[in-house]
């Protein structure tokens, strides 16, 4: 999966004005100087020029009214209109945050009124006003004020041409500005792209690490930040939230534009302790029993690259002191060996614990080596539940995965699974959502629309759906209620359609749409069941007699006991592997008493 | 505060024309020559680019000619409070004050400085015109070299003029 690229939001008089009979000829030029691809939508006349390798798509907002101006119209800022322009971008996306990656903030507008002089020399742009230019009344930095206030993570930098003086200087960064580009400076287009790499809300582009939520973006940006320099980094965060693919997104991420630093990844929780210093450090031939050759430590192989130690939580004294004295010097020592060598290696440490408390109560780990190991900051990774607007992308990327191991076959997830799963608080994180979609696709290998009944969760905080709301259902065995097919049978059939006559797509869905439908019909057989069972004092829960259910079922009483065994095996038959509890008895019951009639599977 | 037209058109003139106009429009030239553009009209493209500083160029020198005259405190004695001071004290007053503010604010030096940059602009412009003309329809390559050398010495010329019109004062100020 490739992700889209980043998005700038421009705010700019200029550049954001709309022109009706001609291109807006700046902001083409604009786009070519910085390398933007302009997706405003709102230009009816397009550039002849094409920008060959966009490093983003941009969207210009003029922050005034009206956004497209004639002569003889009035110019006025609108503060109201940019904030809610901003909202839009930030909270209506399909995610919670980062759909502005930056915002780029110009500091003068320009009002009044649109003259036919000042069209002439710039088509819509009013004459302006004294204060416009005045940097204490710079409209930008009203905006500036607003947007820090209300998105305190939106990243926006000045983009002007003014010049930044001490007064312009001060007021941006008071109001959370992280930089200053000038506009006429021909290194600009660099600037640009630094600033999106440490300040931007970017997704990672290769597609390893699945999501835009704000809270995974944050992340992101953390790591790119600590790729900069070559200081140890610690990861923090819950099993499974993906703390190895961050390792190496920061490992890619260093080596962006230059020559691929290797990544050496240890996890200190599946080495034996005793040979965990062995793994790290290496040996010499003969260092130990068992020893019979030379091995390079894990650290050696990761010269002039990264290591990921996992889990340090684990790791024995002996290896944490081994391990603070290559931090400090730099040097590594096989075990048994002699000599030191030198090693230039970053430290990426993850680990799951309260790692502070376990220094804070001496429970095992070196408040010094800790120090150490995060000299370059500590990025929190955060938990699936705190990223839930990511769990569509992730399971849709889930099921892609799963379908390329089990052959071609094209599936789509009904948005009722969907809302199941975000419902769900995933105390397993991401890996317990992709080994539940795995579950669903291999369960159903046949199945092209994941509904509701084909999900499973590991913990017992499973949704339940229940499937009737009479007395009878309180009297159903819990493996009973816990299948919503009936609801997915219903939004099958409201999903279905006609309108098109496309035989295609339609029969394409036959096999899901049957399957379903023998469930329904399972369900009939199930209530039959337990309308007709025989209580008696030894057996209070009832006595299955599929006779008088298939009578109660069709509504013939004329029907003979092997022809109802034979309805019972049809009805039963095409979901056979599936059946549980009281259909499973009712189904055997059938088989005993007519095994050579066919099972008919429709 | 007393406001100046000065003040506006410098707006125009400086930011608007020249900064996000012209300038821009050289580094987008220069994108086009890197090849991180991709145009089929390149000389067209090149040709406006350029040629753009010819449009308002003489209401820019104005602006610098415009301006001891428009930005001096001494204006402050055409309006209230300092138009009601007597005849004779604006006679002796209003030169110093004038005075006072070109020596406290540098500004002939300012001034000269923006004609200076101003002169190298026009220099600069004659050269890249001249490669300009030398560039076939369709340049590649070689064709380039020249022209990128004088097309940067331009940008570079319009991006000091721009700085020069900057670091004027930006209001009528006492002194």
């Amino acid at each position: 999966m490739s992700n889209t690229l980043p998005r700038i939001l421009i705010i700019d008089d200029l550049f954001g004005r709309q022109l009706k009979d001609r291109l807006n000829r700046e902001r083409a030029n604009l786009c070519g100087m910085y390398g933007l691809l302009d997706i405003t939508g709102d230009e009816t006349f397009l550039a002849e020029e094409e920008v060959v390798e966009p490093i983003a798509e941009a969207v210009f907002f003029r922050a005034q009214q009206p956004l497209c101006s004639m002569v003889g119209d009035v110019v006025e800022n609108d503060l109201e209109s940019t904030v809610n322009f901003v909202r839009q971008g930030w909270s209506g996306g399909n995610n919670n945050g980062g759909a502005w990656s930056l915002v780029l903030l110009d500091l003068c507008f320009y009002t009044g009124q649109v003259t036919t002089a000042s069209d002439k020399n710039l088509a819509g742009m009013p004459e302006g006003r004294p204060d416009d230019d005045n940097p204490r009344y710079y409209f930008g930095l009203r905006i500036l004020k607003r947007l820090h206030d209300e998105f305190p993570n939106l990243p926006v930098i000045i983009l002007s041409s003014k010049q930044r003086d001490d007064e312009v200087s001060h007021s941006f960064a008071t109001y959370g500005a992280l930089g200053f580009i000038s506009r006429t400076d021909s290194a600009g287009p660099k600037k640009l792209q630094d600033y999106l790499n440490r300040h931007g809300l970017i997704p990672d582009e290769s597609g390893q690490i699945i999501g835009n939520s704000l809270a995974l973006l944050l992340a992101l940006r953390s790591a790119r930040r600590a790729a900069l320099n070559r200081q140890n980094v610690l990861i923090r965060g819950e099993r499974g939230v993906g703390k190895e693919l961050l390792a190496g997104y920061i490992n890619s991420a260093a080596s962006t534009g230059k020559k691929s630093r290797p990544l050496v990844t240890v996890n200190s929780g599946t080495l034996n302790p005793n040979l965990f210093g062995s793994e790290l450090f290496g040996h010499v031939k003969g260092a130990y029993t068992g020893a019979d050759r030379e091995r390079p430590g894990k650290i050696s192989q990761a010269h002039g690259g990264d290591l990921f130690l996992d889990e340090i939580g684990n790791m024995s004294p002996d290896v944490q002191n081994g391990l603070l004295r290559v931090l400090e010097t730099r040097l590594v020592a096989p075990i048994g060996a002699d000599s030191e060598s030198e090693v230039d290696v970053r430290f990426i440490t993850a680990t799951n614990e309260d790692i502070e408390l376990k220094v804070a109560t001496g429970g095992g780990f070196r408040a010094d080596l800790l120090d150490r190991l995060r000299e370059g900051g500590t990025i929190v990774l955060p938990p699936l539940r705190e990223r839930k607007t990511d769990i569509p992308m992730l399971a849709e990327h889930f099921v892609r995965v799963a379908e390329r191991q089990q052959g071609a076959m094209f599936r789509t997830i009904s948005s009722n699974v969907v809302k199941q799963l975000m419902d769900y608080d995933w105390p397993g994180n991401i890996r317990e959502l992709r080994t539940c979609i795995f579950d669903a696709v291999n369960r159903h290998p046949d199945v092209e629309h994941l509904v509701p009944g084909h999900i499973r969760f590991a913990s017992s905080k499973e949704v339940l759906t229940p499937v009737l709301s009479t007395p009878v259902a309180a009297n159903l065995q819990p493996s009973l209620q816990r299948h919503p097919d009936l609801l997915s049978y219903l939004e099958l059939q409201s999903t279905v359609t006609f309108g098109d006559k496309n035989v295609a797509d339609w029969s394409g869905r036959l096999a899901e749409l049957q399957h379903a439908q023998s469930w329904l019909l399972a369900r009939y057989v199930q209530a039959a069941v337990i309308a007709t069972k025989r209580r008696t004092h030894e057996q209070p829960e009832g006595i299955i007699q599929i006779h008088p259910a298939v009578k109660l079922i069709t509504g013939d009483n004329t029907i003979t006991a092997s022809k109802a065994a034979d309805v019972i095996k049809r009805l039963l038959g095409p979901i056979e592997d599936e059946l549980k509890g009281d259909l499973r008895e009712t189904y055997e019951i059938a088989v005993r008493l007519r095994p050579k009639s066919p099972i008919n599977r429709c | 505060m007393v406001y100046s037209k000065w003040q506006i058109d410098r707006g125009q003139l400086n930011h608007n024309w020249l900064q996000n106009g012209v300038l821009v429009g050289l580094n987008h030239a220069l994108s086009i020559v890197n090849g991180s553009v991709r145009t089929s009209k390149v000389r067209k493209s090149l040709t406006n680019n350029v040629l753009r500083w010819q449009e308002r160029k003489m209401e820019l020198r104005e602006l610098l000619v415009r301006f001891e005259n428009e930005m001096s405190p001494r204006v402050l004695f055409e309006t209230l409070p300092l138009c009601r001071c007597s005849e004779e004290t604006k006679k002796w007053l209003v030169p110093i004050i004038h005075e006072l503010w070109l020596k406290r604010e540098n500004i002939m030096t300012k001034i000269s400085v923006a004609r200076e940059s101003y002169q190298k602009v026009e220099v600069a412009f004659a050269q890249v015109s001249q490669s300009l003309n030398k560039l076939p329809e369709t340049p590649a390559g070689e064709d380039y070299v020249s022209f990128v050398i004088t097309l940067r010495l331009f940008t570079a010329a319009c991006e000091t003029l721009s700085q020069s019109i900057s670091a004027l004062p930006q209001e009528i100020r006492c002194v």
